[in-house]
């Protein structure tokens, strides 16, 4: 342990205030998800997950509630990441992928697999997403040119409308019995959850790995701008390559699996940033972690307040998530403003 | 040597600077003049490779930069645009420190031993600059004048034997533009390194530049010693300007001819 010219502590290269809030997250997606987990229909107390289950206790909890929790923690940190990324990259809080139209991009694919080839496998889909979000992305940059921040945010928001109403027609397109999930999916929830999916979303999850530890020094220098960021050494086009690669693949593939998390990307990165200050990888897995937290949150919301409803994580991170939000940026200011 | 070669520019359709060839010495402190728009910016960017060059090129100790790599540029030339943006959550000493990118291998952030090591440097930047007791504070929360020495810190903890600076001593108080040019002379002359920085006020680059280099439209008009280049016929034609020149012991005055009412 020791003190930085800026007088932080640091462990190793990593300020002990990151570290920390790095943990509590952590401890916080563990309660929640313990909570997730006791509720429900079939009634699961805390007491008897030390005790013997019964076969319903069981299903419940390996075949239904582990998977979702699973999944959520693992969408959320994939979602929340995508944003972090996008943001550094053009240096704007507000970027995301479903602001810039990347979702979109995606989105139509699924639901194009969806109208034209209902049977195909879900392992399948996923790159075809990927790249229905990357080919946007490729628009975006060709479009952007040197444009740097807001001219790409922007020009992603135009996307992003077009696009979106596009999905909106292919969706008239899409077979009827296939139109609740198509709702669901669409409001953003965890109802596909399984091992299964959980299986074919991993390797794309895992991607956040590489790429926060690849990716976060570089986000780190370029705050100072592009060209000065370049003057230092920083291969900038070649880190917009991996930005767009590696938030792409983190949101379509979250996307397949939980529908569109409103505003998540913008959310989770901007309270993580707010919380310690951090930048570079801590920055991206602080944000990462407030996601999990803020999706294992909605989900313990939405089923603890409508046991009986389907539930949407989705509505509920729009509903109760960003008022809440804004409040506490609101506060951050005034808090700002006094000291 | 840091040669310029037959640099020609031209951004869009724009020529912007037409077969500069000048040279900037290591162990001199060499200062850009003239108007605004001239090509004293785009000089200093097409030597970082910022933007393309029709035609010419530059070397250093007689290599190509254009065959250096990025990293390699980097740790050769440091260089300070007329702004840099900066994040809120950004604290000085961690601003100073991603001068250190250069160096740094992927996995180095790992490990401390170095980090340390290259941290003696960036608290050696900001002592020059004396910003070492704002150290702590987050960058946009400093004075204009402290946030132009931040980032001439900046420059400083790239540990880079060559020094390219677009108006460090804008936002200066003149104490400061004293203080601040006195403190690039002194790198130039004291540990040989070569600094290139971009002026207006000629007085400033009389007192302290051993050369100057005096752009007019994109073109050289003149470049030399100070008592060589600082006439009152070169201003005339560089600025549009009536100078007088009064010699003031070993130093050069220029003093403008205040315009009248029309």
């Amino acid at each position: 342990m020791r003190r930085g010219l800026d007088g932080h502590r640091r462990l190793g290269t990593v300020r002990v205030i990151d570290l920390s809030a790095g943990l509590g997250l952590t401890v916080a997606a563990l309660v929640l998800a313990l909570a997730s987990v006791t509720l429900g229909h079939q009634s699961l107390p805390l007491s008897a997950l030390l005790g013997p289950l019964s076969d319903d206790q069981s299903f419940a909890l390996w075949e239904v509630r582990l998977p979702r929790v699973v999944m959520g923690a693992m969408a959320g940190f994939a979602v929340a990441l995508s944003g972090a990324l996008l943001q550094g990259m053009v240096r704007n809080p507000l970027a995301d992928p479903g602001l810039l139209g990347l979702s979109q991009g995606a989105m139509l694919v699924l639901l194009l697999c969806l109208v034209l080839a209902p049977g195909l496998p879900a392992g399948w889909i996923t790159p075809m997403a990927v790249c229905g979000g990357m080919a946007v992305a490729g628009l975006l940059m060709a479009l952007a040119g040197r444009a740097e921040g807001l001219g790409l945010l922007l020009l992603g928001l135009g996307m992003e409308s077009t696009l979106s109403s596009a999905a909106t027609i292919l969706m008239l397109y899409a077979p009827p019995e296939a139109s609740t999930m198509l709702a669901q999916w669409m409001a953003g929830s965890l109802f596909r959850a399984s091992w299964d999916s959980i299986a074919t979303f991993g390797p794309w999850a895992a991607l956040a790995l590489p790429a926060l530890v690849m990716l976060g020094p570089g986000l780190s220098v370029l705050v100072l701008g592009d060209e000065r960021a370049a003057t230092l050494g920083l291969p900038v086009p070649l880190l917009r390559l991996g930005v767009m690669l590696a938030a792409v693949s983190l949101s379509a593939a979250a996307l397949q699996w939980v529908g569109p998390l409103a505003f998540l990307g913008v959310m989770a990165p901007n309270l993580a940033g707010a919380m310690t200050g951090a930048s570079g990888r801590a920055r991206l897995t602080l944000a990462g972690l407030t996601g999990s937290v803020l999706v294992l949150g909605a989900d313990v919301l939405s089923r603890g307040l409508e046991p009986g409803l389907v539930m949407s994580i989705g509505l509920t991170l729009s509903v109760v998530g960003v008022p809440a939000f804004l409040i506490l940026l609101r506060l951050r200011q005034f808090a700002a403003a006094r000291s | 040597m840091l040669e310029v070669r037959e640099l020609s520019v031209t951004l869009g359709r724009r020529p912007v600077l037409h077969r500069i060839d000048t040279g900037f010495a290591a162990g001199e402190l060499t200062a850009l003049l003239g108007p605004n728009g001239c090509g004293k910016s785009t000089l200093l960017r097409a030597v970082m490779g910022l933007v393309e060059t029709t035609s010419g090129m530059v070397a250093l100790e007689g290599r190509p930069l254009a065959g250096m790599s990025r990293r390699e540029r980097a740790r050769r030339i440091a260089w300070m645009p007329q702004e840099t943006t900066c994040p809120d959550y950004l604290t000085l000493a961690e601003m100073v420190a991603l001068a250190g990118h250069s160096r740094r291998s992927l996995l180095s952030g790992f490990l401390p031993s170095q980090a340390a090591a290259q941290e003696q440097a960036f608290a050696r930047a900001l002592e020059t600059v004396g910003l070492t007791e704002h150290a702590a504070r987050p960058v946009n929360s400093l004075s204009g004048g402290q946030r132009q020495r931040a980032f001439i810190a900046l420059a400083l903890a790239q540990q880079a034997d060559t020094l390219m600076l677009d108006e460090p001593v804008n936002h200066l108080d003149p104490r400061y533009q004293y203080a601040i040019l006195a403190l690039l002379r002194d790198l130039a002359h004291r540990q040989g390194q070569r600094v290139v920085v971009v002026l207006h006020d000629l007085n400033l680059a009389g007192a302290f530049a051993d050369r100057l280099v005096m752009l007019r439209d994109g073109h050289v008009i003149a470049q030399g010693r100070p008592a060589e280049v600082l006439s009152s016929e070169r201003i005339a034609q560089a600025f549009d300007m009536q100078v007088e020149i009064l010699p003031h012991g070993a130093r050069l005055l220029c003093v403008p001819e205040i315009p009248a009412h029309p």
